[in-house]
């Protein structure tokens, strides 16, 4: 499994956001380095180097793309764990949901949450909105060296 | 001036066997005031006078009212307690309390706190005693009790009250549980609400997102049929969207919490025109507002009611050249009546009950689009307002809404 060059970490259970997601970052270009979790738990083992991802080389990506709502371990519990350990305590993190609650909102960023994307139901917006968080947060953005 | 406050209340007949017989002889502080530089024989008169005073207060107060003394045995009781505890007198003054009516004043709580607690503070409120007396059944009390230093002598009085609260318990016990049968039924609606926003929006973003993939980057290998086809499926994907997002707004409207301020509806109005308007088109269209008196109200939601009026009104005078939209008020009844006035499509009056409910349109989606929540909403935030609303219509001449938020407006 080469994890080593992952730039966008995709935590989503649903495989048709899944396969929109990756549909849309490969539209412009910003597909090559993504990795796909599909729950709160794989995604924790990758991040936090354990599990099925202990060996792996603990080079982060640059962002995180959360859904909130994930098997096992929710989103904000990933969320809460990342924050709680020094590896991931920074690591950028985007909750893509789509819930727009307001309780989800402040409840995330009281968590440390980066930015809050309520993914939209019209593909072209979908699209648009994936570019923009594509552009953001691997290009435009410097992240902490970790 | 107390004398004369004692003189006209009527001696109570009952009270010659009364209260503080033990002290007849000597002055209480009640009464110890009005005593000064009188005459023996005047002095009697105005004792005997205070003591009927005392004697009609405790037969006159609704709650039962014990006296004790130091040994804590019964000295006076008021009416009401016999009325209450189906006891006589013969059988309780002189008596220990512990020893009234078969010992079912011998309530551990009692005494302590007519042992304990009072000798050391002297007052005590609302101490609660559940006790099951054979007379009357389980009942819940509230005593409060009063140690009276008497000034002469060593002798101590004690004054019990006895408040029955064991309706008042059972009527707070059901609202209680009414409260929580609330809390509950609204945390549910709260979860139905979070799963239709989560649940029913992924599948349509995947309806929409592949058929769109399909639309935009397929074209060549769809036949005009094929494509026709997805655009319908699309097309009916985002208006079930727009229907979820609505009655989630609707769901909202209703429930979240109202901060009550001084609102400038004129204001609103104008900064809802201009959302409306503003990018828009231009059209041949008239703008008429009235006079709008101040009123209370959430000033968010207030503005969401004009939103919503004006972009039916908006909506309905598309096809007239010029539209005329008239925002105003009138007084009705002491209350203030604000209307939103259009000439456009209007409605049958036939049909006016189904105009403020959820999903209920009085058009054809072909010809005016729209979920029918709008209305459904500005009629939830009014009535949460405590206030009415109603619309007068006439197919092809126009409507007019007219509502009041409770209370009486300046």
């Amino acid at each position: 499994m080469i994890t080593n060059t992952v730039e966008i970490l995709l935590a989503e259970d649903d495989p048709n956001d899944v396969e929109l997601t990756i549909h849309a970052l490969q539209k412009h270009n910003l597909a090559n380095r993504i990795h796909v979790v599909r729950d709160g738990e794989e995604a924790l083992d990758f991040l936090l180097c354990r599990g099925a991802y202990k060996d792996r080389d603990s080079v982060t990506p640059k962002v995180v793309l959360l859904d909130l709502k994930l098997p096992k371990v929710d989103g904000l519990e990933v969320l809460r764990q990342m924050r709680g350990d020094e590896r991931t305590r920074v690591m950028p993190v985007v909750i893509m949901t789509s819930s727009s609650q307001e309780r989800d909102v402040v409840e995330t960023y009281k968590l440390g949450a980066n930015s809050y994307i309520v993914k939209p139901v019209d593909f072209d917006q979908f699209s648009e909105a994936v570019r923009q968080i594509g552009c953001y947060w691997l290009l435009l953005n410097q992240p902490p060296m970790l | 001036m107390r004398e004369k406050r004692v003189s006209r209340v009527k001696p109570v007949p009952s009270a010659a066997q009364g209260v503080f017989k033990k002290s007849a002889g000597n002055e209480n502080r009640v009464s110890k005031a009005n005593l000064k530089g009188k005459r023996p024989l005047a002095r009697n008169k105005t004792i005997i006078e205070s003591l009927e005073f005392l004697e009609s207060i405790i037969d006159t107060v609704r709650e039962p009212l014990i006296a004790l003394d130091q040994d804590l045995r019964v000295v006076k009781v008021s009416r009401s307690f016999y009325d209450f505890f189906k006891v006589k007198p013969e059988e309780t003054v002189g008596k220990l309390i512990y020893d009234l009516g078969n010992e079912q004043w011998n309530i551990p709580k009692l005494r302590e706190l007519l042992e304990t607690i009072l000798p050391q503070k002297a007052t005590f409120d609302d101490y609660e005693v559940e006790h099951k007396f054979d007379t009357i059944g389980r009942r819940t009390m509230l005593l409060n009790a009063r140690q009276i230093q008497r000034a002469a002598g060593k002798e101590r009085i004690i004054l019990l009250a006895i408040e029955d609260v064991t309706e008042r318990k059972a009527i707070e016990a059901g609202l209680e549980k009414t409260r929580k049968e609330l809390e509950a039924a609204n945390k549910e609606l709260e979860a139905f609400t979070y799963s239709v926003s989560h649940d029913l929006r992924a599948p349509l973003r995947a309806i929409v997102g592949f058929s769109r993939i399909l639309t935009d980057e397929h074209a060549a290998h769809l036949s005009p049929e094929v494509q026709r086809y997805l655009n319908l499926v699309l097309s009916n994907a985002l208006q079930m969207n727009r229907l979820v997002d609505d009655l989630l707004s609707f769901s909202r409207f209703g429930r979240q919490a109202m901060a009550k301020s001084q609102v400038d509806p004129a204001v609103l109005v104008r900064e809802a025109w201009d959302l409306l308007t503003s990018g828009q088109p231009e059209r041949p269209l008239k703008m008429i507002v009235g006079g709008l008196p101040p009123c209370q109200g959430d000033r968010a939601l207030l503005k969401q009611v004009f939103v919503n009026l004006l972009s039916n009104a908006l909506k309905f005078t598309r096809q007239r050249d010029p539209a005329v939209i008239e925002v105003g008020s009138g007084r009705r009844d002491g209350e203030t009546v604000y209307f939103v006035r259009d000439n456009g499509a209007g409605f049958d009056m036939r049909y006016v009950g189904k105009l403020f409910g959820v999903f209920q349109r009085l058009h054809r989606s072909e010809d005016f689009e729209g979920t029918g929540v709008g209305l459904a909403i500005v009629q939830r935030i009014v009535l949460r307002h405590g206030g009415r609303i109603w619309a007068e219509g006439e197919a092809d001449k126009g409507a007019t809404f007219f509502f009041t938020l409770g209370g009486i407006s300046s």
